[in-house]
């Protein structure tokens, strides 16, 4: 038995050594860095300084982007879950082939790389993209419109490169529900719909806030889409910390923005937690 | 049909492309009673409950209750009250509302549905446990929450679909006279699923035996164990010896059948078989083959030796063998008179309530 637990403990050995070294000890080291005071010459000085956190709620070019971030992180997770709700739940009652071939469309952006996607977004909404060629031929619009550089560029793309996170944990938990209940609700006098607010929803709590944190948490953190469909109009927290880190080697300020950003992502985590618990319970 | 009839199907069948799972099949529910489908997986019996549901549509057929076709209505719009094998509780619900679903869907008024929620409770025998989440209930418990679910809105009729095949064995026992006790207090029609013959006798007012998609025998418990009309009723129902035999000689009610060694046997003639010169088996229950150390005046009782003595504490089961090679079962209350008999013991066997069962039949598939 404890020979058993030794071996366990043993296998986890490689994995939490990684984790020291490339998570726990960057976020240590980062915020250190985002405590200590900013200088051109030196890059930083060790001295404790709250300004850099300061600047971020004063100065309203930042505070623009850290709201801007949430915003579409929140609205990417609502959209996400919106469509792609009925997705799982038809992959999840289906038992034709169309379950595979579906399956087989949610699972293959992620095989391609995420540039890959963002440029094919590029293709599709510049002004010569396919979007406005089309709007353009039918007569809908004169002008070509302006499609890319606009807060809805990032989030439809972010919506599309995500949805894979949101379906499947949506996908597991409504396959994972006993149809037997779902029979008892009609066999009880609930219609589809009575059913399916009653019971499926309900049930499926869990996927939801598994997708939806996943989702919030990666777009909040997304730097290329932001970046390529964005550019300066649309600029995220991800990109932010690229450029102070790489450009303006303003290594405090970006821990800072760093730290904020892995807060509420943490925010989000620990919410997903305390819903599950409420959940695990249930079986 | 009757007056008193509240279900019935008439010519249902079910395909699945080609392949027929049922049917076709026709019977009766009267008003009050406790009709069981009995039989083995794969029998049709659980399509057949959950065709009378709505949640499976018959490909012929029609199911018509109290008098109306319900045929195609949506298991919403039926008036049954099903409880599931696995009980399909809501786990997000408490116990209230899990048992107070069906009146709020009836718009029943706040403090009705408290009122009759608390009742069948009471009558479940599971007062005080509304609050609960159904995980927080032992077996027994979520089954009486599934029954009081489904018997609040007062159905028509209750189905019952193998409710006790997920108890331990000492629950289960107290539960089916428990749940016979519910049902006749209630006076509610009930259509019972189970393939435990013990459950279908000590629930059922009727019987109905199934067989690959049909029906095999229909009846009351009595009339199952005392007449089965089949190689496969006498088999699957209790416990049997079943002899080859020829009829030797017919008289209008009863036939004569010759057994290995020439000893002949009496028994009434059952579902059209019995012509003379016809192979047939002769069928008698272990426990109806009685056992004298002396021979006694019956002129029919044959000598035979026990070959084989298995105890089961209340009962003993002996193998009995006579100097023809006859082997059959004898199943006795171990008593004294019986309890002496070792393997060796020379006995005689009397054979009584023979049955004749016809030949051209298939052995039951356990």
């Amino acid at each position: 038995m404890s020979g058993e637990r030794a071996f366990s403990r043993l296998l986890l050995a490689p994995i939490t050594l990684v984790y020291l070294l490339f998570l726990i000890a960057p976020i240590s080291f980062f915020l250190a860095m985002s405590l200590f005071r900013y200088d051109a010459f030196e890059l930083y000085i060790p001295t404790l300084t709250g300004e850099n956190f300061a600047r971020l709620v004063t100065d309203g070019y930042y505070r623009d982007i850290i709201l801007r971030t949430l915003k579409i992180a929140f609205l990417t997770a609502a959209f996400s879950l919106l469509l792609g709700y009925p997705l799982a739940y038809f992959l999840a009652r289906t038992k034709t082939i169309w379950r595979g071939v579906l399956m087989f469309l949610v699972i293959a952006p992620l095989m391609s790389g995420v540039i890959v996607r963002t440029y094919g977004w590029i293709i599709l909404l510049g002004s010569e993209g396919a979007l406005n060629r089309a709007l353009l031929w039918t007569g809908v619009i004169a002008e070509p419109l302006k499609l890319l550089n606009t807060e809805g560029a990032v989030l439809v793309a972010l919506v599309h490169i995500l949805m894979p996170y949101m379906v499947f944990p949506l996908f597991s938990s409504l396959a994972s529900q006993d149809p037997d209940v779902e029979r008892a609700a009609g066999t009880l006098g609930a219609g589809r719909i009575r059913t399916f607010f009653e019971v499926t929803l309900p049930l499926s709590k869990a996927g939801i806030a598994m997708g939806s944190a996943l989702v919030f948490t990666l777009a909040a953190g997304a730097v290329v889409t932001p970046a390529l469909l964005g550019g300066k109009n649309v600029q995220m927290l991800g990109q932010q910390i690229y450029d102070l880190v790489l450009s303006t080697l303003n290594w405090p300020l970006a821990s800072a923005i760093a730290f904020v950003l892995v807060a509420c992502q943490f925010v989000i985590i620990g919410l997903y937690f305390r819903t599950g618990k409420a959940k695990a319970g249930v079986v | 049909m009757t007056d008193d009839s509240v279900l019935e199907l008439r010519g249902v069948e079910k395909l699945y492309g080609e392949t027929r799972v049922l049917g076709p099949i026709d019977f009766t529910v009267q008003k009050g009673e406790l009709l069981t489908l009995l039989g083995p997986s794969g029998c049709g019996k659980t399509t057949t409950l959950h065709i009378i549901a709505g949640l499976v549509e018959p490909t012929v057929g029609t199911v018509t209750m109290s008098g109306r076709d319900v045929t195609n209505l949506e298991p919403p719009h039926r008036d049954m009250g099903l409880v599931f094998q696995n009980y399909a509780l809501f786990p997000h619900k408490t116990v209230f509302d899990n048992v107070a679903f069906g009146l709020r869907m009836r718009r029943v008024g706040r403090e009705e549905i408290r009122e009759r929620v608390m009742r069948v409770l009471d009558v479940v025998g599971l007062p005080g446990v509304e609050q609960r989440q159904p995980h927080q209930l032992s077996g027994g418990q979520r089954q009486r929450v599934a029954v009081a679910r489904a018997v609040v809105i007062e159905p028509q009729v209750l189905l019952l679909d193998e409710p006790l095949s997920n108890l331990d064995a000492l629950l289960r026992k107290r539960m089916r006279l428990e749940l016979r006790d519910i049902q006749q207090r209630l006076g509610i029609t009930t259509v019972f699923v189970t393939h435990d013959q013990d459950e279908a006798f000590e629930m059922s007012d009727r019987v109905i035996l199934m067989n690959r998609g049909r029906i095999e025998q229909l009846g009351s418990p009595e009339d199952l164990y005392d007449r089965p009309e089949s190689r496969f009723a006498a088999e699957f129902i209790g416990e049997t010896n079943l002899i080859d035999g020829k009829v030797t000689k017919a008289n209008g009610t009863t036939v004569s059948i010759a057994v290995t060694g020439g000893a002949e046997f009496q028994a009434p003639l059952t579902n059209g078989a019995g012509a003379v010169g016809q192979e047939v088996y002769l069928m008698v229950r272990p426990e109806r083959v009685e056992i004298a150390r002396e021979r006694p005046a019956d002129a029919a009782a044959i000598g035979a030796r026990v070959t084989k003595r298995v105890f089961s504490g209340d009962m003993l089961a002996l193998t009995l063998t006579s100097a023809d090679g006859l082997e059959i079962v004898s199943r006795k209350p171990s008593v004294s008179r019986y309890r002496d008999l070792e393997e060796g013991s020379d006995v005689w066997m009397m054979l009584e309530e023979c049955r004749m069962l016809p030949r051209d039949d298939t052995a039951v598939a356990r």
